[in-house]
């Protein structure tokens, strides 16, 4: 499976459509990047690849059929507001999520599904600072139709 | 994170298996009772040495599900029981963690462990102990 742009990137605009998050550029509230968390703001949200899971060959096309990993990462300034928003991440992966079409310039990926595998895990406080980290880990379907 | 990692959320783990698969079942447990094992293991933005990561556990378990299946297949063809099947299986799994474990001072890769259910409390005490021993043996 060719992806133009990475699933974490994937994952992160269908966020955004889901008015999780905003675009960064749009310096707005909780802005969601993809693969390197930013040092601010503090309430931050990143979405990284992780190990998928791979099902084997289709048979008639010879392409891999795999769930990819994802793991979504919430910073916030204090546990209350954290474990909010990761939860409402969490609901929104599991209730809303489901053939979502997601845009990124000129190309249109379709998420089939998102299984959320574990979490949202409080890890505590970062190391270093006061704000605290949250994880959700999520296997995903998705393809590019253009 | 206790409450996501701690033993009791194990146990209510274990039952709910027993209640899909039957409470005979055997179930085997792999894990790491470092406090701050889950940290090391979710955090994504953390700089390791080369060959170890984080997720060095969900990792193995994804890529080497095939190859420990095999491992249990193979034993209870070979009469193995089901339990130590699974163990050997689990064995295998946490071998393969604890090569990508992130080291510091070898607390952390110290306080790995494989248990059936049942002897889960057992073993995680084992690997608590090896835990602190690891962490002593950094002051000396």
């Amino acid at each position: 499976m060719s992806l133009s742009h990475s699933p974490e990137d994937v994952i992160r605009y269908m966020l955004i459509g889901l008015d999780l998050g905003t675009l960064p550029e749009d310096q707005d509230d909780w802005p969601i990047y993809a693969t390197q968390e930013v040092d601010s703001p503090d309430n931050t949200i990143t979405v990284y690849g992780t190990e998928g899971k791979k099902h084997g060959r289709d048979f008639v096309e010879g392409k891999m059929a795999e769930h990819q990993g994802i793991q979504i990462r919430i910073r916030a300034t204090s546990p209350t507001v954290g474990h909010a928003k990761a939860n409402a991440i969490a609901i929104a992966l599991d209730e809303t999520a489901y053939q979502d079409s997601v845009t990124i310039g000129s190309n249109v990926y379709l998420v089939h599904s998102i299984n959320r595998v574990s979490g949202p895990l409080n890890l505590g406080k970062e190391l270093g600072t006061r704000r605290f980290l949250f994880t959700i880990n999520a296997l995903t379907s998705l393809r590019q139709t253009t | 994170m206790a409450e996501i990692f701690g033993l009791h959320a194990v146990k209510a783990a274990f039952q709910k298996l027993k209640k899909k698969f039957g409470k005979d079942s055997p179930i085997v447990v792999v894990g790491y009772t470092a406090n701050y094992a889950a940290y090391v293991h979710e955090d994504k933005e953390a700089a390791h040495t080369a060959g170890t990561q984080a997720k060095f556990l969900e990792e193995p378990k994804r890529t080497k599900a095939k190859e420990i299946a095999g491992i249990i297949t193979t034993a209870l063809k070979a009469g193995a029981t089901l339990e130590h099947s699974l163990l050997m299986g689990g064995m295998r799994l946490q071998r393969e963690s604890q090569q990508l474990v992130p080291v510091d001072v070898g607390a952390l890769k110290a306080s790995a462990f494989t248990a059936i259910d049942r002897d889960v409390d057992t073993a995680i005490a084992a690997a608590e102990g090896r835990f602190e021993a690891a962490k002593k043996g950094k002051k000396r």
